[in-house]
């Protein structure tokens, strides 16, 4: 090694020594360490006992698990439903209006403030008998034709992706198709989302719209607690499965991000989109929707896909503060109707004092993360290039 | 023309759709500061806007339950004013705390530190969440239940939720004599209202008398004054004759007990509400704010320094095994936070440091995102700057202070603001590393003021303000920077 490189290597490790040491001690270290710790069985006040694969094996073994990762994955059902709104808004901001700050400052406080204030604030809002969401649905609800029109409403919008799925079949994009069926199912499920077995059978039950006999505030579900009514499908004993809180939960992370960081990150993308192309093909006479379809949606899908893999990986890892907070693990038999993979890593370890396992499961959840990073790179330049 | 019309049209259209949805997302934060107007009680009334609530008869005399006037020191009658003491039972009843301690004895002085103390020649408990009985009879629990309660709060760091995870177990007063309902069966725990250990309220909900064991009726406080009866909307009656009043200059309603209805003024907006938040000595609003923004402040300067430093070393210098060290920090950003958390959580342990400020503080100061940032910012500056500090005579360390820094404002300001925003925000960590209320940081705190107390709903909503309001003053000032950032931090994928 030359003179001058061994300095500019001894000024490099000089620059690098305080943030390298916290990251061995306070990342790296951790990661080796939990790994480590998935082996033994710890409370943290006694002797750790090496207890071999035996976290693993209870791990591959138990329902709540199991339990836990369906519940993580559908509280992510309204991850397309965000996505789609934020494109939505980043593309009519996207047109030069006036007074596009303020919009953009007002969407975005959800985002900036998003935290235990938030969350406990939303817990307000669902106050069964004094929250404002009641206050608001019980004169919405009450109209007779509310029913009817939920139900247009739904066909309709299936219809218009219908439709807009019909128009792009010769291309087949895959990820254009994916996200549209995603939507659509979105949109099902959170309209009927806590009729989590029930589905699409309560649905046709026309047990929908929770409507009978409304007729004061007490008659509306406390969103965090209550059970769905599920009408003559109550013989299917599905009373523990079937409940509003995750659908609130969903609904409140809609409202949450929807003008958020992947606004900003679309308008963004939309930005970068050549003004040529749209006027070459005004010439042509296409329409602003075939523009969309043809120009825009192709231009931004790097953008649509990082936000969806991003926003895969978060919701994945994500889910304790919010039902720590909002619904102290939900309802239901074991008062665990919200709980995540998250949540279940600190209720092992802090509740339980089941360290070994805890790590064992953070170790579950990083797998699946990782495995959807590898795919993301393998597949994912191919498919958005 | 047509085109000119379309534009039009469309433009007026994606203005309906933005304010639709900006008032959507506005109205939840509207409601809260509404809420953070009101008082404890109006929040349990239906209308939205805050309103004035003005005293119905005063001048009346106020009486106790065997009605005599209550007197003052001075010998006069008290009034109805706004603003007038609690009496918990008649003037010289001694009264206890929940252990059965003597805290207020009418024949001997005052004892300092309780939370007694006298108006008007008046016993006034000040502690209303405190379930000394009306009559100065403590409520305790059984020594097994209070045990294996405490237990399970220990096992499960959780407050509490409802008395239905207990056993059904029949309530004693202090002499061991069962509480009765009116048909003589006994209160059980799951009529209880549980907040901490130690704390059993009676359920506001029971309407009958609640009697001794000889049957007589003990009057009992409800766990917080919901005023909510239809017919006298400020009113309510639990039990024998339960009243509501205040004290002058506190907005807090007590109960009163008499014979006489008072009624409440209180103003439009509960400005005080603010006021009380941040100085209450039971609230402790302050001290936890002055712990979050100390650790924000300390982590902020702490990631920003080191990330700096770091990406100066990755971005403007070459050695050997950069581009490896590198890509190991890339590699940490997708091990997910929780993976570390439990190790980290025991290296602090074995350190020492739990409960500490080290605890919250140092282990957030090291950042891969941030250092990540930095070395993309400090890429893209011109080429030749250390060489040209060199012929001038500076060292790479006077060079990185005095010419890379300031270049790099726009980047260092961002990061700041993030990690300001992160720190303040985040609520895990400091949950799992922290219990000592000395170190609770605000987020801790607010969640702690949900769970404890009944959940005062105005105060809640008023500490939720001024936990958000930093966050958004940040935000409005430094709105590009965020822009900035939030693409920087695209980038990494």
């Amino acid at each position: 090694m030359k003179p001058r490189e061994k300095r500019i290597l001894r000024w490099a490790l000089l620059f690098l020594a305080p943030n390298l040491t916290g990251f061995l001690i306070f990342t790296s270290l951790p990661v080796f360490f939990s790994f480590g710790l998935a082996f033994f069985q710890w409370d943290t006040f006694s002797a750790p006992r090496f207890i071999g694969f035996d976290n693993f094996i209870r791990l591959l073994t138990d329902p709540k698990l199991w339990f836990y990762l369906y519940n993580t994955v559908f509280l992510m059902i309204g991850l397309p439903l965000s996505i789609g709104g934020s494109l939505l808004l980043a593309i009519v901001l996207s047109q030069k209006l006036r007074g596009i700050i303020v919009y953009r400052t007002v969407f975005y406080l959800p985002t900036v403030t998003n935290g235990v204030a938030l969350f406990l604030l939303w817990k307000w809002l669902y106050n069964p008998k004094y929250g404002l969401v009641n206050s608001v649905l019980l004169p919405i609800l009450s109209w007779p034709y509310f029913s009817l029109a939920v139900r247009v409403t739904i066909l309709l919008l299936i219809g218009l992706v219908l439709k807009s799925l019909a128009h792009k079949a010769k291309s087949e994009r895959p990820a254009q198709v994916l996200f549209a069926l995603l939507s659509a199912f979105a949109l099902y499920w959170v309209i009927i989302g806590p009729y989590e077995y029930g589905g699409f059978w309560a649905w046709l039950s026309g047990r929908l719209p929770l409507l009978a006999g409304l007729n004061s505030i007490d008659d509306l579900p406390n969103w965090l607690s209550s059970s769905v009514d599920l009408g003559w499908l109550s013989w299917l004993g599905l009373e523990q499965a079937a409940y509003w809180a995750k659908t609130a939960i969903i609904f409140m992370g809609i409202w949450a991000s929807m003008g958020g960081g992947n606004m900003i990150l679309y308008l963004a993308a939309l930005a970068n989109v050549p003004e040529e192309l749209y006027e070459a093909s005004d010439i042509d006479g296409a329409s602003k929707w075939q523009q969309f379809w043809h120009i825009t949606w192709p231009m931004i899908a790097p953008t649509t896909f990082f936000i969806c893999v991003m926003s895969i990986i978060g919701g994945l890892q994500g889910g304790f503060e919010i039902a720590y907070l909002m619904t102290n693990g939900g309802p239901g038999k074991d008062g665990d109707n919200t709980v995540t993979l998250g949540y279940y890593i600190y209720r092992s370890a802090f509740e339980n004092l089941e360290f070994g396992y805890a790590a064992a499961v953070a170790w579950f959840m990083f797998v699946i993360i990782f495995t959807i990073t590898l795919f993301n790179w393998r597949f994912g330049r191919g498919a958005v290039n | 023309m047509a085109k000119v019309a379309q534009t039009t049209a469309i433009h007026s259209l994606s203005h309906g759709l933005l304010v639709l949805f900006g008032f959507t997302t506005l109205v939840p934060f509207l409601w809260m500061v509404l809420t953070s107007l009101k008082s404890e009680n109006e929040v349990f009334q239906s209308h939205v806007w805050p309103q004035e609530v003005r005293l119905g008869n005063e001048g009346d005399l106020l009486r106790t339950r065997d009605g005599q006037p209550l007197r003052d020191a001075q010998g006069e009658p008290i009034r109805i004013t706004l603003g007038n003491p609690v009496i918990l039972g008649a003037p010289g009843d001694p009264i206890r705390d929940q252990q059965g301690r003597l805290i207020y004895d009418p024949e001997g002085q005052p004892i300092p530190g309780k939370n007694v103390e006298e108006r008007g020649g008046l016993a006034v408990y000040k502690n209303r969440w405190n379930p000394v009985l009306v009559d100065g009879t403590p409520l305790l629990l059984t020594e097994a239940l209070r045990d294996k309660w405490q237990k399970r709060l220990v096992q499960q760091r959780q407050n509490w939720r409802t008395a239905e995870q207990l056993p059904p177990a029949s309530v004693e007063l202090a002499d061991g004599t069962p509480l009765l309902r009116a048909n003589g069966e006994t209160y059980t725990y799951r009529d209880i209202s549980w907040d901490r250990v130690g704390d059993p309220v009676l359920d506001v909900q029971a309407k009958e008398p609640i009697l001794d064991a000889d049957g007589n009726t003990i009057p009992f406080r409800s766990a917080f004054p919901l005023l909510r009866s239809d017919d006298d909307p400020l009113t309510e009656k639990v039990g024998g004759n339960v009243l509501y009043a205040r004290f002058p200059g506190e907005d807090e309603l007590r109960i009163v007990y008499g014979s006489d209805v008072l009624q409440i003024s209180e103003p439009r907006f509960m400005w005080s509400n603010y006021i009380r938040v941040l100085r209450d000595k039971d609230i402790k609003f302050s001290l936890y704010g002055w712990n979050s923004l100390f650790v924000a402040v300390c982590v902020m300067v702490g990631q920003v320094v080191t990330s700096a430093m770091a990406g100066f070393a990755f971005a403007r210098l070459e050695w050997r095994y950069r581009d490896a060290v590198f890509l190991l920090y890339l590699a940490t950003l997708m091990v997910p936070g929780i993976v570390t958390l439990l190790p980290n959580y025991v290296i602090l342990k074995s350190l020492g440091w739990l409960d500490s400020f080290q605890a919250l503080i140092i282990p957030a100061m090291f950042t891969a995102f941030g250092t990540f940032m930095m070395r993309q910012f400090m890429t893209g500056l011109p080429r030749g700057l250390e060489e040209a500090a060199e012929i001038d005579g500076a060292n790479l360390w006077k060079t990185f202070w005095t010419i890379v820094m300031p270049l790099s404002k726009p980047a260092l300001i961002t990061l700041s603001i993030f990690s300001f925003m992160g720190t303040w925000q985040s609520f895990t960590w400091p949950l799992i590393v922290t219990h000592s209320e000395h170190m609770r940081v605000l987020p801790v705190a607010l969640r702690y003021f949900d769970s404890s107390q009944g959940t005062n709903y105005s105060l809640l909503m008023t500490g939720s303000v001024l936990m958000m309001l930093p966050m958004i003053v940040l935000f409005v000032f430094g709105q590009r920077f965020f822009v900035r950032g939030i693409q920087l931090g695209a980038l990494k994928g």
